[in-house]
C-alpha cells in the first residue's frame, strides 16, 4: 500500500467514525452483549416444564395449547432477551436433576417425576444445588401463562381454547377489533 | 453536538397531562413551542386491544435494554427493573388512562390543617386553593368532553357536555345497597365521550372494555394525543419532536439555555428556548434536574433547597374484589357496558381510634381488568411468594371464574416521608450512559392502616350487596401510575422547589408541571388536577411574559 492509499484509508476511516454516532455503536454493542438464542432442545425442555405449570385435564394444557410454538416464535424476541440466560440455566438444571433422579433427560421422564422436580424447584428446596433456579422457574411460569392466555396470533392459546376456563369472564368478541 | 438553528419561545419536555395542555395554551396565543417526547407517536391501530402486545411488551415504557431503574421497596434488597413508568409515548399516560376525572375537594388542598400532622410524614398544605383551580377544571371538562349528567362531586353540582356513559347493571345493585347503608353513590365522571364529536374528529366510546391500560380506537378517551396535541399542531406554532430523549438541561448561571437530547438514532441535539417546562413525569423530571447539575447548582438544577427528588408519593389504588353469584348480575361479556360507573366519597374522613391521620379517599367501582394474562398470573401467586402450579392452579382459576366479580379501587393518599424519594443511582445507567433513577419506597404505617379500614368498609358494602366473600389487595407494591411530589411547590424556597405558579425558586425560566409539584398525595386520581394546573401555569406564563 503506497502512502497516498494509506492516508486515504485513514481519512476515510476517520470520516466514517464521525458519521456514525458514538451512541448508536454503544447501543448496538449492549444489545449484542445481552443477546443469545435458545436452541430447540432447550425450548423443548421448557415446554415440558410449562406443561407441569399448566397441565392438561378435561381442558387443554400448555403443550396442546401450543406453548412450544409460542416459545419458538416469541422467546428470542427483544422483550424476553433479559430472561434468556435464566431460562437456559433452568432447562439445563432440570435436565441435570432428571438425570440424577431417573437417568433420563427432563423431557423424556414420566410426567409424575417431572411434576415432582418442578414442585421441588417451586418450593425452593433445589436452590442450594442450582442457585437461582426457583426465580428462573417463576419467570417460566409468567411466560407460560402469557403464552397460554395471550391471543392465538402470538403462537399459543390454540383456537382460544385456554379462555374456556374463564367462563365468560372476559370479553372475547373484542379481541378482533 | 448539533443545535437546531431555531430558538423557540418555550420548550416543553413531556407530552402527557402536564405538558400538552400548557403547550396548546401557549401555542394558540402565538408563542413558538417545541414539545419533546421520549416515546413514539402511536396511531390507534398501533396499539391494538391485545393483552399481550399492550401489557407485556414495552409499547409504553422503555425496553429493559434501554436501561433499568434501581428500586428499593422498604427493607427488601434492591431490584433493577423497568418499573414505575407511567407511559412513554406521545400523549404520555393519558393514552392509557381510564379517564376517571374526579377533582380535588376544598379540604384536599389543606390536608395538614384538616387532618393534622403525623410523625415521620412530610405532607404539606397547597399554596393555592380550590378556587384557584376551579376555572381550569371547568376548561378541561369543556375541552375534553366529559361524560355524565349528574353531580361532579357530592359537593358541587355540574352538568357535563355529554350524557353519562352507559353503566353495567351491577350499578343498580350498588345504588340500592349504598343508599340502604347511607352512602351517596354518583356516576363516575369520565374523560370519555359518550356521543360522537365530529367537529373535533372524535368518535364515541365503543364499550370494548379494554380502556384503562389500553389505547382508544375511536378517540373517545380524552388523551392529550386526541385533544391538546392536535389542537396545538393546528395553530402552526407547535413543533412536536417524538423519540427525543432529554437527558440534561444546560444552564448558564441561573438560566436554562438549552435542552440536550438524543434523537431516535442516538444523535445528540441541543434545543434552545427562552423558557423550559419539565413535564416528563414525577420521577423523570426529578431525575432530569438532578442530572443537570452545574457549577452554580452542584446538587442538581433548581435544587438549592435540596428538595428535588424528595417527598415522592403515590395515590394508592387499594383493591377490594367482591365475589358474587353469577345470577346476581351479568358478567362483563354478557352486558352492553363494561363500565360500572359508580363512585362514592363517603370515606374521605375515616373514624377509627387506631388512625391518627384520619384521611381516606374516593372509591371507584369497576369490573376487573379484562387482561386474561394478568388475571391468570395473579391467580398463580400463593402465600409467602410461592407460586401455585399445575392442577391446583387450574382448580383455583375455575373457582375464581365461577363467580362474577366487582372490584373497587380506593384512592388513598400516600403520605410522603423521609424514606420515600428519588436520587441518582450510583450503580445503574441507561443505554446512553446517563445515571438512572434510584427510587426508594417506604409505606407509612398510617397508609397501611387506612387501606385496611377502607377495605373493611367496602367488604361490608359487598356483603350487603350479597357477595359470597371479598378479597383485599392493598396493592402497596405496584402503585406506580399515579405519582406525585419530588419538586413540590410552596411559598418557602428553603422547603420547596417551585413557587405557587410552579416556577422554580432558583431558575426563573424553568417550570415543572407534571405531578411533581404536588406537596401531598391525593384521595382522587391525579390526572385531572395535573391537566387543570397545566392550563393555570400556562395562563401565568402568558400573563407574566417571557
Amino acid at each position: 500500500m503506497n502512502r497516498r492509499t494509506l492516508l486515504a484509508t485513514i481519512s476515510a476511516g476517520f470520516l466514517f467514525t464521525l458519521l456514525i454516532p458514538y451512541n448508536r455503536i454503544r447501543r448496538a454493542f449492549l444489545r449484542m452483549r445481552s443477546a443469545g438464542r435458545l436452541e430447540s432442545k432447550i425450548l423443548a425442555t421448557l415446554a415440558s416444564a410449562a406443561e407441569c405449570v399448566y397441565p392438561e385435564d378435561h381442558e387443554p394444557g400448555a403443550q396442546s395449547l401450543g406453548i412450544l410454538n409460542f416459545l419458538t416464535l416469541q422467546i428470542n424476541q427483544d422483550y424476553y432477551r433479559h430472561a434468556i440466560p435464566g431460562l437456559k440455566k433452568l432447562a439445563q438444571s432440570l435436565d441435570r436433576e432428571a438425570q440424577k433422579r431417573g437417568g433420563l433427560s427432563f423431557g423424556d421422564m414420566d410426567r409424575t417425576l417431572q411434576d415432582a422436580i418442578v414442585e421441588a424447584v417451586n418450593s425452593g428446596s433445589l436452590d442450594t444445588i442450582y442457585p437461582g433456579i426457583q426465580r428462573n422457574l417463576h419467570t417460566l411460569i409468567d411466560i407460560t401463562l402469557e403464552g397460554c392466555f395471550a391471543d392465538s396470533v402470538h403462537g399459543g392459546n390454540r383456537e382460544r381454547q385456554a379462555w374456556i376456563i374463564m367462563q365468560g369472564g372476559i370479553r372475547q368478541e373484542w379481541f378482533d377489533v | 453536538m448539533s443545535s437546531l438553528s431555531k430558538k423557540y419561545d418555550v420548550c416543553v419536555i413531556g407530552s402527557g397531562a402536564g405538558g400538552a395542555p400548557l403547550a396548546w395554551s401557549l401555542a394558540k396565543r402565538g408563542l413558538s413551542v417545541v414539545l419533546l417526547e421520549r416515546g413514539k407517536r402511536y396511531s390507534p391501530r398501533d396499539i391494538p386491544k391485545d393483552e399481550y402486545a399492550v401489557c407485556r411488551k414495552p409499547l409504553f415504557r422503555p425496553s429493559r435494554t434501554e436501561g433499568l431503574r434501581e428500586i428499593h421497596y422498604g427493607s427488601a434488597s434492591s431490584l433493577n427493573a423497568n418499573y414505575l413508568w407511567t407511559a412513554t409515548c406521545v400523549g404520555g399516560a393519558t393514552r392509557v388512562m381510564s379517564g376517571f376525572f374526579l377533582p380535588m375537594n376544598e379540604e384536599d388542598f389543606a390536608p395538614r390543617s384538616r387532618f393534622g400532622s403525623v410523625p415521620e410524614a412530610s405532607h404539606q398544605g397547597w399554596p393555592i386553593t380550590y378556587n384557584d383551580l376551579a376555572p381550569y377544571y371547568d376548561q378541561v371538562e369543556a375541552a375534553l368532553g366529559m361524560s355524565g349528567n349528574a353531580l361532579r362531586t357530592p359537593h358541587q353540582e355540574k352538568e357535563f357536555s355529554c350524557p353519562a356513559l352507559e353503566a353495567h347493571p351491577c350499578s343498580q345493585l350498588i345504588d340500592r345497597s349504598c343508599k340502604e347503608l347511607g352512602y351517596s353513590p354518583f356516576p363516575t365522571p369520565r374523560a370519555v365521550l359518550s356521543v360522537d364529536w365530529p367537529e373535533k374528529d372524535r368518535g364515541k366510546c365503543s364499550y370494548s372494555g379494554f380502556c384503562g391500560s389500553y389505547g382508544c380506537l375511536t378517540g373517545a378517551k380524552g388523551s392529550t394525543h386526541e385533544t391538546y396535541i392536535p389542537w396545538a399542531e393546528k395553530t402552526g406554532n407547535l413543533t412536536l419532536l417524538q423519540q427525543h430523549y432529554v437527558y440534561r438541561l444546560e444552564s448558564q448561571g441561573t438560566k436554562v439555555t438549552a435542552a440536550s437530547c438524543f434523537d431516535k438514532d442516538g444523535v445528540p441535539i441541543r434545543i434552545k428556548a427562552r423558557l423550559f417546562v419539565c413535564a416528563a413525569s414525577t420521577i423523570e423530571s426529578a431525575r432530569l434536574l438532578l442530572n443537570s447539575h452545574s457549577t452554580t447548582f452542584a446538587q442538581g438544577l433548581a435544587n438549592r433547597s435540596g428538595q428535588v427528588g424528595k417527598n415522592l408519593s403515590f395515590t394508592i389504588p387499594c383493591e377490594v374484589t367482591g365475589y358474587f353469584d353469577k345470577d346476581l348480575f351479568p358478567s362483563a361479556s354478557q352486558s352492553n357496558s363494561p363500565f360500572v360507573q359508580r363512585t362514592i366519597q363517603d370515606f374521605h374522613t375515616l373514624d377509627n381510634p387506631g388512625l391518627t391521620y384520619a384521611r381516606g379517599g374516593s372509591v371507584i367501582f369497576l369490573l376487573p381488568h379484562p387482561n386474561p394474562i394478568q388475571r391468570m398470573i395473579s391467580l398463580s401467586y400463593g402465600p409467602n411468594g410461592k407460586r401455585i402450579l399445575g392442577k391446583t392452579l387450574k382448580e383455583r382459576a375455575r373457582r375464581y371464574f365461577s363467580f362474577n366479580h366487582l372490584q373497587s379501587d380506593s384512592f388513598i393518599e400516600f403520605l410522603p416521608n423521609p424514606k420515600t424519594f428519588i436520587t441518582l443511582s450510583q450503580n445503574t445507567r441507561d443505554i446512553w450512559g446517563i445515571p438512572s433513577a434510584r427510587i426508594a419506597i417506604h409505606h407509612h404505617p398510617q397508609n397501611i392502616l387506612a387501606s385496611q379500614i377502607m377495605a373493611q368498609k367496602i367488604a361490608g358494602l359487598y356483603q350487603h350487596m350479597g357477595a359470597r366473600y371479598a378479597e383485599y389487595n392493598p396493592n402497596l407494591f405496584t402503585a406506580g401510575e399515579l405519582q406525585q411530589g419530588t419538586c413540590r411547590f410552596g411559598d418557602d424556597p428553603t422547603t420547596s422547589v417551585l413557587d405557587p405558579n410552579c416556577q422554580s425558586h432558583d431558575v426563573p425560566n424553568l417550570y415543572v408541571t407534571d405531578g411533581s409539584f404536588m406537596p401531598s398525595g391525593l384521595p382522587v386520581p391525579s390526572t385531572f388536577t395535573i391537566m387543570a394546573n397545566s392550563l393555570r401555569v400556562a395562563d401565568h406564563i402568558y400573563k407574566k411574559g417571557l
